[in-house]
C-alpha cells in the first residue's frame, strides 16, 4: 500500500512550519533549540485501509501543529518515525499524563476559526480559567482573577466575562481565544491561521496584539499562514511546505528578497501587488498533488515550469545557499554545506 | 445608446427586523455601473456588502429603494420577467463548499440552470453546453459525474462560476469568490474571471475585504462601512488618495510584503458600532482619530470632491 503522508523536515535546523517566529525563544539550555522536529511522518489510516488524503497547503501543516501538541487520534493517525524534540525531550515518546503538563502550558495553540473553537455553552471567563486551574492547581476564585487579568491584556472589558461566545464579534472571540493560549504564559505559540478568518482592520488589530504578547511574554510563535504579508509582518524565520514537506527554508529576508524554489517565486507571484499593475497575475498552473498519491520524484514536479526529465523520478536533496540557514530542496541547485550556491549545470542557461 | 446608465442603484435601503429593532443592513446606498466594467465593493464583514450584492441579484428583496437596470426598476420585477432577469444577472458564492447542493453531480449543477430557463431542449444541447462551460471555466471532462465533496477548494470554485456562466449572463455579482482560497487557486481563478471579461464582456461586482484583490481586478471601489458608502473612486485616486479616514485606516492595515519598507500602520480601535438602531450621527464617529462635534450631530452625506471622488465625511483628508 503506498499509503504514506510525510511531513519531513529536512532542514537541518528547521524549527517550524511556513513562518516560525524564533526570535524571542528562549531555550532550555543557551545551545539547544527550544523545538527540533526531525524526519516526523505522520500516516493517516481511514476504513477502507488507505491512507486519508490531507489535502491542501493548510491541511498538512495544521497536521504538523497537532503532531507537535500531541493531539493527532490513533487511530486513524498514525506517528510513523521521527523525533519532535522540546527542552531535549522528545514529545513522541512521553506518556499522555506528562504530555497533559506540557500542552496549554508550555505549548499552546490559537486555532484557525474562533467560532469552533470556543465551547459555545460556556461564559468564555470559565474556559479561560480552565486552563489556569488545571495547570496551576489554584482556586477557582484565584483562576478567575488570573482569567480577568488575560481578558484585560488581549482588551477585552472585564464586565463582559461573563458573556457567551456568541455575544462576541469575530475578533473579540479570536482575542479569547488568544487569551486561552497564553493564559499559563507558554514558552512555544503556535497560531494556526489566526487572522484568516478576520476582516483587515480587525487582523491588524489581532496581529498588533500578538506581536506585543510575543515581545512581553518572550514567547516563541509558529505562524502557520498562506498570507505573506502576515509573515511579513510578524515573523523572522519561513520555511516554505508544500504536499507535506519542506522545500524552502530560511531567514525572512533570505525568502522575500532571494526565492529559490521555483514554487517560492510562483507564490510571490501569484500575489496582487498594491504597488504595480498588471494585467494577469503569475499562475502556478495544476493542483496540489493528492497525498495519497504523491509523485516519486519532488511533489511540485507536476506543476513546475522549469521541471526536468530528473525531478519526476528522483526526490531532490537539500542545498545550502548563501546566507543565514537558506536552504532549499530542488535540483536546480546542487550543494553542500561547504559550498554556497551552485545552479545545476542543466539550468544554467536558463 | 439609451441614456441610462447599465446599472443603478437609488436609495437602497435594506433593514432586518430583529427583536431590539430594525438592523440597518443597507442604508441609502447610491451608485451606478457602466456595462462591461467592474466595481469593487469593500469593507468588513458586516458591513452589508454581501446583502447589497444579494438585492441586485434578486435574491433578497429591498427595504426601499429603486435598482434600475438600463432604466427599468428590477425590484418591481415578478413572475416570468423575474425568471427572465435571472437570465442577465448571476451570483458566485463566497463559500464553495456550502454553495453547492451536496447531492448533485457536477453535471446537474451547471445544467440546472439551462434546464429551468429551457435555454436549450434537447438533451444533447444541453449536454454540449455543460461541457462547453466546463471547458471554458477549466474543469476536466472527467469531473462531469463527481459530487462536490469529491473536489477541492479551487474545481468547486470553478463549478460555482461555472454554474453562473451556464446562461451566458450580463451582470456577474461576485460575493468573495476567492476568499476562502489559497494564493496560488486564487491567482487561477482571479485570471480566470479576468479572461472570460475579456472574452464576453461581462460586467462584475466584486465584493471582497481583500484590498489588494480589489486594487488588481476592479476599476473603480465603493468602500462601505455600516451599511453606508463611505467613498467612492476609481481604483487609482482611492489607493493613492484615499480621502475616508475608513478608508485609510483600511489601506494601512493591509499587510505588505515588502519587508524593506514598514509602513506606518494606523491601527483602527474599537468594535463596529452594531447597526441595530444606529444613533443619527457618523456612524464611523465611535472609532475615528479625527472626530469633532459636528461628526456626533449628523450624518455625513456623499459630497463630490474633484472629478469622480466622492466621500462621505465632514473633514475629508488630503
Amino acid at each position: 500500500m503506498n499509503d504514506k503522508m510525510n511531513e519531513t523536515l529536512n532542514a537541518p535546523e528547521a524549527k517550524a512550519e511556513e513562518t516560525a517566529g524564533m526570535a524571542a525563544g528562549k531555550t532550555a539550555d543557551g545551545s539547544e533549540n527550544l523545538l527540533d522536529v526531525r524526519d516526523l511522518t505522520v500516516e493517516f489510516h481511514t476504513d477502507s485501509g488507505i491512507v486519508q488524503a490531507i489535502n491542501g497547503l493548510t491541511f498538512s501543516l495544521t497536521t504538523t501543529a497537532l503532531a507537535i501538541m500531541g493531539l493527532i487520534n490513533c487511530p486513524p493517525g498514525f506517528y510513523k518515525s521521527g523525533e519532535i524534540i522540546y527542552k531535549g525531550k522528545d514529545l513522541m515518546k512521553i506518556s499522555e499524563s506528562e504530555y497533559l503538563k506540557i500542552r496549554g502550558r508550555e505549548i499552546s495553540m490559537i486555532f484557525q476559526d474562533p467560532m469552533t473553537a470556543l465551547n459555545p455553552v460556556m461564559p468564555v471567563i470559565d474556559q479561560i480559567s480552565e486552563v489556569i486551574k488545571n495547570h496551576k492547581h489554584i482556586s477557582a476564585k484565584e483562576a478567575r482573577e488570573e482569567a480577568i487579568e488575560m481578558l484585560k491584556v488581549v482588551r477585552i472589558p472585564p464586565e463582559r466575562a461573563d458573556e457567551y461566545p456568541h455575544q462576541f464579534s469575530g475578533g473579540m472571540r479570536q482575542r479569547i481565544v488568544i487569551a486561552i493560549a497564553l493564559a499559563c504564559n507558554p514558552n512555544l505559540l503556535i497560531a494556526d491561521e489566526p487572522t484568516t478568518a478576520l476582516d483587515v482592520t480587525i487582523q491588524a488589530q489581532v496581529l498588533e496584539m500578538m506581536r506585543e504578547l510575543k515581545d512581553n511574554f518572550n514567547t516563541s510563535m509558529i505562524m502557520i499562514t498562506h498570507d505573506f504579508g502576515v509573515v511579513a509582518e510578524t515573523c523572522d524565520k519561513v520555511a516554505i511546505v508544500y504536499a507535506g514537506e519542506v522545500l524552502e527554508a530560511g531567514t525572512k529576508r533570505d525568502i522575500f528578497k532571494n526565492p529559490c524554489h521555483p514554487y517560492t517565486v510562483g507564490l510571490f507571484g501569484a500575489i496582487p501587488n498594491l504597488n504595480e499593475d498588471t494585467e494577469f497575475l503569475y499562475q502556478i498552473e495544476g493542483l496540489m498533488p493528492d497525498p495519497m498519491d504523491l509523485p516519486k520524484g519532488c511533489p511540485f514536479a507536476p506543476r513546475c515550469s522549469c521541471a526536468k526529465d530528473i525531478c519526476h523520478v528522483e526526490k531532490p536533496c537539500v542545498s545550502r545557499l548563501p546566507g543565514e540557514d537558506h536552504v532549499v530542496k530542488c535540483h536546480k541547485y546542487t550543494g553542500s554545506d561547504e559550498n554556497a550556491e551552485i545552479v545545476n549545470e542543466e539550468w544554467r542557461d536558463e | 445608446m439609451s441614456e441610462h446608465p447599465y446599472l443603478e442603484v437609488r436609495h437602497l435601503k435594506k433593514y432586518f427586523m430583529t427583536p431590539n429593532g430594525p438592523l440597518h443592513a443597507v442604508d441609502d446606498v447610491n451608485f451606478t455601473l457602466e456595462k462591461g466594467r467592474t466595481i469593487g465593493l469593500v469593507g468588513e464583514s458586516g458591513c452589508g456588502k454581501s446583502t447589497l450584492g444579494h438585492m441586485i441579484a434578486r435574491l433578497l428583496d429591498a427595504t426601499d429603494g429603486e435598482i434600475l437596470l438600463e432604466g427599468d426598476d428590477i425590484l418591481k420585477y415578478k413572475g416570468r420577467k423575474l425568471k427572465d432577469l435571472r437570465r442577465r444577472i448571476q451570483i458566485i458564492f463566497q463559500d464553495p463548499f456550502s454553495s453547492l447542493n451536496p447531492r448533485k453531480t457536477v453535471y446537474n449543477t451547471i445544467a440546472e440552470p439551462i434546464i429551468i430557463q429551457k435555454m436549450y431542449k434537447s438533451k444533447k444541447e444541453i449536454e454540449d453546453r455543460v461541457f462547453e462551460i466546463m471547458e471554458l471555466v477549466g474543469l476536466a471532462e472527467r469531473y462531469v459525474n463527481v459530487y462536490p465533496h469529491e473536489l477541492d477548494g479551487g474545481r468547486r470554485q470553478r463549478v460555482g462560476i461555472a454554474r453562473a456562466l451556464a446562461l451566458n449572463p450580463e451582470l456577474i455579482v461576485c460575493d468573495e469568490p476567492v476568499s476562502a482560497l489559497d494564493v496560488s487557486i486564487q491567482a487561477q481563478i482571479l485570471n480566470l474571471l479576468k479572461r472570460l471579461q475579456q472574452q464576453f464582456g461581462y460586467t462584475y461586482i466584486f465584493i471582497t475585504h481583500d484590498l489588494s484583490v480589489v486594487k488588481h481586478f476592479a476599476q473603480d471601489v465603493l468602500v462601505m462601512y455600516l451599511g453606508q458608502l463611505v467613498e467612492q473612486a476609481p481604483v487609482k485616486e482611492l489607493f493613492a488618495h484615499p480621502r475616508h479616514p475608513y478608508t485609510q485606516g483600511l489601506l494601512s492595515a493591509i499587510p505588505s510584503t515588502d519587508i524593506d519598507n514598514v509602513k506606518e500602520r494606523i491601527i483602527l480601535k474599537g468594535e463596529i458600532t452594531s447597526p441595530i438602531n444606529p444613533p443619527d450621527e457618523c456612524r464611523f464617529a465611535a472609532r475615528c482619530e479625527y472626530v469633532s462635534d459636528a461628526c456626533r450631530q449628523k450624518a455625513p452625506q456623499l459630497q463630490l470632491l474633484g472629478e469622480d471622488h466622492l466621500v462621505s465625511c465632514f473633514s475629508p483628508l488630503d
